[in-house]
């Protein structure tokens, strides 16, 4: 497999039991395909299934059919058909996913949070230490707050420390989910400047990118989700 | 990393005509925290139990690999191997830290205990080592000497832990370990309990009812109900996308976790 990601035939649908069995069906024979280093833009209306593919790729939600191979080094792992450990594995080698919400535990300092992520991918304390502070120095926190709990930090710094995670272990592929939204000009253009970097050391990168202008600035392909082909 | 340190095939365990579990099976692996969630009566604690070598099962097996060794039936090896391994290779921290600790016992004597059942004569070095366990789980060292009934709820969870921990086991059963605990003081354990398992590489199984506790604790999460296992897998996907009706229940009846 040279595709950094293939998905082919993909169905997810939700059924929700609490509500008489109502069944949501979100993508029906999804098939794509990102080549390594490309940066693939996920854009259409609300609900028509761009977080789910995102999430389907981390192995948060459990497609229904099809396959969902994620290039990791010289092998190609099935992320519909992988055991939970292989997942966390391949989590922790390859896919950094930047979600829309921090959630953390609580008491944990800043810096510590973004280091655990590099050090769960092998790095060691201080490199991870150095690696931390350079990317929180990046997206502009001020040190002050490193030492602190975020639990009380506003919307815009709880999303940066949230890319923050995602990005510090530098996997080969990253999965942003909305990173800039809740961003001032300035912060947005320091996750910009972050993905950007990300391509040029060779990451593929899917995302949905609220903004135009941030779309316009890291994608090398829009895929348009409709209804039509999602439902 | 290539076999499972634990081995549970077909579980059943039943109290006259109540069966608490129904063919439970799981792996345990090196490093690895599985969570176990559901209701009071679901079959949780039992389960744990069971595992922990405290409560023989009615059929199936559950078999502990030592370093190195073979695969071992925790009920069949005969008592005093299981007692050993229970004192070296495994603990259970319970949920109430009076069935987990003796009382009469100073908290150095309660961290030292285990460390004289695995041979260690030398006073001096089992003070030693009860000291830097207790200011590992972030107990004043200078409480040694005080018995555990002087300590706070919180405080005795942690002594717990370093009583278990001491030994240096390879897996660590937890009974609803933030249950009880004033919100502040959970966070706290939460965070040692993160960082204890990161260091040591422990295996952990926690049973909670907690799904945020789960959510940021857990690797992997088995859903009981009933006394069977109906959903299991991946932490956060069980937690975001579950599909069994009884796990939606669960999840959607949280508040905010």
């Amino acid at each position: 497999m040279a595709a950094a990601i293939e998905i082919e035939s993909l169905d997810k649908s939700f059924t929700l039991h609490l509500r008489g069995g109502t069944e949501l069906r979100v993508l029906s024979g999804l098939s794509l395909t990102v080549e390594r280093g490309e940066c693939l833009a996920l854009q259409g209306a609300s609900g028509a299934g761009k977080s789910t593919i995102l999430r389907c790729i981390y192995g948060n939600y459990r497609p229904d059919r099809g396959h969902l191979c994620v290039r990791a080094g010289d092998e190609a792992v099935d992320v519909a058909e992988a055991a939970p450990r292989e997942i966390l594995r391949l989590r922790r080698s390859t896919l950094g996913y930047v979600s829309q919400f921090l959630r953390v535990v609580p008491r944990v300092p800043v810096i510590e949070l973004v280091m655990e992520r590099a050090q769960e991918s092998g790095a060691e304390e201080d490199v991870a230490r150095a690696r931390a502070a350079a990317i929180l120095e990046r997206l502009r926190i001020p040190r002050t707050l490193w030492g602190l709990p975020p639990a009380t930090f506003s919307g815009g710094e709880q999303q940066r420390i949230n890319v923050a995670r995602g990005l510090v272990a530098e996997q080969p592929i990253l999965l942003l989910d909305e990173p800039t939204a809740a961003l001032d000009y300035e912060n947005r253009k320091a996750v910009v400047d972050l993905v950007r970097e990300a391509k040029v050391r060779g990451a593929t990168v899917i995302g949905v990118f609220h903004d135009r202008e941030v779309r316009d600035d890291v994608a090398d392909r829009v895929l348009v989700l409709d209804k039509a082909e999602a439902a | 990393m290539t076999e499972p340190l634990l081995r549970v095939r077909g579980l059943d365990k039943n109290f006259g005509r109540v069966a608490a579990c129904r063919a439970v099976s799981l792996d345990l692996w090196p490093g690895e925290v599985l969570g176990i969630v559901g209701e009071s009566g679901s079959g949780k604690t039992t389960l744990l139990r069971c595992l922990s070598g405290e409560l023989e099962p009615s059929a199936g097996t559950i078999e502990f690999r030592a370093a190195e060794g073979p695969f071992e039936d925790v009920y069949r090896m005969g008592e005093a191997r299981r007692r050993f391994l229970m004192r070296t290779q495994w603990g259970i921290v319970h949920q109430n830290p009076r069935d987990g600790l003796r009382m009469r016992v100073s908290a150095g004597g309660n961290v030292g205990e285990r460390l004289m059942a695995a041979g260690e004569r030398h006073y001096g070095r089992i003070r030693a080592e009860a000291v830097a366990w207790l200011d590992r789980v972030e107990l004043d060292p200078a409480r040694i000497d005080d018995l555990p009934a002087l300590f706070s709820g919180g405080m005795q969870q942690r002594l717990q832990i370093a009583r278990i921990l001491v030994s240096r086991p390879r897996i660590v059963y937890l009974d609803e370990p933030t249950g009880g605990l004033d919100v502040s003081i959970q966070a706290r354990l939460l965070d040692l309990l993160r960082r204890l398992v990161r260091d040591l590489a422990l295996a952990v199984v926690i049973v909670t009812h907690d799904l945020g506790v789960a959510r940021l604790l857990t690797d992997r999460l088995m859903v009981m109900r009933r006394g069977e296992v109906v959903e299991e897998g991946l932490t956060d996907q069980v937690l975001d996308d579950p599909h069994h009706a009884y796990s939606q229940l669960l999840v959607s009846s949280v508040i905010g976790a």
